[in-house]
């Protein structure tokens, strides 16, 4: 009981939004080079810094996520109240 | 500061009273009267001009039951708005207990945000958690009383170690004023042990990491509207305490960032979306916290602002999961989905929350992290700065995504229902609307906070193209990880987190200690046993039936032994 459960139809994302989304991610990179930015560090300054720093924390959070789950993951009744 | 005497009623008084005066009013007119006590109260702050008020000898003791200065005022504001809100959403509920203890709470948390000496604020705290844990109760679940009993226990024990805290300092310092606490170093070093247990008390309301679990456990088991008002008052005055006694303690800057981060790692395998807004409660008084460590003018008004626009995001954000719970009886994510079809408006005003906790340029919550982010970086802090834009993105992935897409996207788990009732609606549309209104025009925002602001949020545009590309791009992260599988799907099973160590190892430790126990007394008692049957047994040889001396003598021995005595006496007589 209260093993993992696959929906009848697992959730997917269509490939149109992922396609917008790629899109409108690109434009915000090349946008950058016409944008003045003040940067305080000098790795704020490197091309797509925010960028890649947004997606690598994103994944790294999550992928983490599934590790800490097979630690303190219990069914649903553990505590039994 | 002038002294007058108070010529109203202390700020929160007029809605704790009108709360105790509330069930005996008609049914129909509760809702209503819980809808015009934050606006009356609201109106008695404008009038207010700042001072001390109402200042009294109780026992010998010198109280200041009012102080109005501009950092209590902008929490006070902030609450009335939020009790307002929250009543709004509330216009269904004719439960009695539920707005008594509603009205009481938000009274209390405002009472103390203007108490002037820590014996006041003391007793606000304390009728906060009493008040505050009927809106747990009143689910009427089993599981509600068991979580409530514990926030409970934990939010007295809260207020009794702020009490120990207060005298310890008071016979210290023979100062009761709630003024800064900590000493300009900002060292906790240099604190006396009053002041030390007074931080520990404002910790454990603030959530500190181990000390947070209660918000966890207790929030999601609160009512659907009870989880709204519990999600705005308790921690922010908490975290209006720290502002108030701790600003500059160091040691703050780096629980802060802990903070910010160990939270968002639980809200990604969370299944009851409501417990995942809990957990990124925690994570963005993570942000005040920090704020509130480095304590420059910048940084206060930072965490103060954030506390601000956070109370109605975060309101927002638990009312439209309230009203999925409301309309569905679910707050699973295993069991939603989908739920954009029947309730369009409600999806709108969680996408308007989502976006508002994230940071999204031109949401509220973007002009207040930027004022901590600036305090973050014009003191240096790089590790700090690194560690609140991983939790800027972890912000991104629970409430930002996770929160709306497997409640009103995703797969569709074929449930139709109605949409929010009506005052559902308009409550989260007003705090919708604060969210934008904020985002665009901070200035209002910005002029009542506790000091000047000349910091411009939209000065630098490059600033809102880098938080959109960190926004965007993991949004484009989320994408990828589900096209691939990769993400942490949501599963029916709950996660161990601290309450572990009271709900689980320490009645095991006791029901360990107690089999020890009873083994150890089994031993000795059959050890005793078996010492008693050997004394018996050596009485029973020597004086049982058997025994020598028991044995019956017959008389014609006992004449021979005379004879012989005799003989033997007279042989030794004449001898």
């Amino acid at each position: 009981m209260n093993k993992p459960e696959k929906h009848d139809t697992p959730t997917t994302i269509p490939a149109a939004v992922f396609g917008w989304l790629a899109a409108v991610c690109t434009a915000l990179v090349v946008i950058e080079w016409f944008v003045h930015r003040h940067a305080t560090y000098p790795w704020e300054g490197w091309p797509g810094f925010y960028a890649i720093f947004g997606f690598v924390a994103f994944a790294g959070i999550v992928l983490l996520g599934k590790q800490l789950r097979r630690v303190i993951r219990r069914d649903d009744d553990y505590y039994n109240d | 500061m002038t002294i007058t005497t108070m010529t109203s009623v202390p700020p929160g008084l007029i809605l704790i009273l009108g709360g105790l005066v509330l069930p005996w009013l008609p049914g129909a007119a509760r809702p209503v009267v819980s809808l015009v006590l934050p606006v009356l109260g609201l109106i008695q702050l404008l009038l207010l001009p700042e001072g001390l008020y109402a200042q009294i000898g109780v026992a010998g003791y010198e109280l200041t039951l009012v102080r109005v200065d501009r950092l209590s005022l902008v929490f006070g504001y902030i609450f009335h708005i939020a009790a307002f809100l929250a009543a709004l959403y509330a216009l269904h509920v004719r439960d009695a207990t539920q707005q008594v203890s509603a009205l009481v709470y938000v009274g209390s948390a405002i009472g103390a945000v203007f108490a002037g000496d820590m014996m006041t604020l003391f007793v606000y705290w304390e009728i906060t958690a009493l008040s505050s844990v009927f809106l747990i109760w009143a689910s009427g679940s089993e599981q509600a009383y068991r979580a409530g009993m514990r926030y409970l226990i934990i939010q007295v024990g809260s207020g009794v170690l702020l009490l120990s805290g207060i005298l310890l300092h008071y016979q210290h310092t023979g100062s009761l004023a709630f003024e800064q606490l900590i000493s300009a170093s900002g060292q906790l070093a240099d604190a006396g042990p009053g002041v030390l247990l007074i931080l520990v008390a404002f910790a454990i309301k603030c959530a500190f990491p181990l000390l947070h679990n209660w918000l966890q456990d207790a929030y999601p088991q609160a009512t659907v509207t009870g989880a709204v008002f519990l999600s705005a008052f308790t921690t922010k005055l908490a975290v209006y305490a720290l502002v108030r006694g701790f600003p500059g303690t160091e040691v703050l800057i780096g629980i802060g960032v802990v903070m910010t981060l160990f939270p968002i790692f639980f809200a990604v395998i969370e299944n009851d979306l409501r417990k995942v807004l809990s957990y990124s409660l925690n994570n963005q008084l993570g942000f005040m916290v920090v704020g509130i460590g480095i304590g420059t003018e910048l940084a206060l008004n930072g965490a103060v602002a954030h506390a601000f626009v956070h109370i109605i995001y975060k309101a927002l954000l638990f009312m439209s999961m309230g009203a999925v719970l409301y309309r569905t009886g679910t707050i699973r994510a295993t069991d939603l989905g989908g739920l954009y079809r029947s309730m369009p408006w409600t999806a709108a005003f969680c996408i308007v929350g989502a976006m508002s906790i994230s940071a999204f340029p031109l949401f509220s919550g973007f002009v207040a992290k930027s004022l901590t982010l600036s305090a973050v970086v014009e003191g240096h802090y790089v590790l700090v700065w690194i560690g609140l834009l991983i939790a800027s993105a972890g912000v991104m992935e629970h409430s930002g995504i996770k929160v709306p897409f497997f409640a009103f996207f995703g797969h569709d788990s074929g449930i139709r229902c109605k949409e929010a009732p009506t005052h559902m609606l308009v409550a989260m549309g007003v705090a919708a609307g604060l969210c934008l209104g904020i985002g665009f025009f901070p200035q209002p925002l910005y002029a009542i906070l506790p000091y000047p602001v000349t910091y411009q949020p939209y000065g630098d545009l490059g600033h809102s193209l880098t938080q959109l590309q960190l926004l965007l791009f993991a949004a484009l992260a989320f994408v990828v990880l589900m096209r691939t599988g990769l993400y942490a799907r949501e599963q029916r099973a709950i996660n161990l987190d601290v309450d572990w160590v009271y709900r689980r190892l320490a009645p095991r430790l006791v029901t360990f200690a107690m089999q020890w126990l009873v083994a150890i007394n089994a031993v000795l008692n059959r050890a005793l046993h078996h010492l008693g049957r050997m004394v018996i047994r050596t009485v029973w040889r020597h004086y049982g039936p058997e025994g020598t001396l028991a044995r019956t003598w017959p008389t014609g021995s006992m004449v021979l032994w005379v004879a012989i005595l005799l003989v033997a006496s007279s042989l030794l007589y004449y001898a």
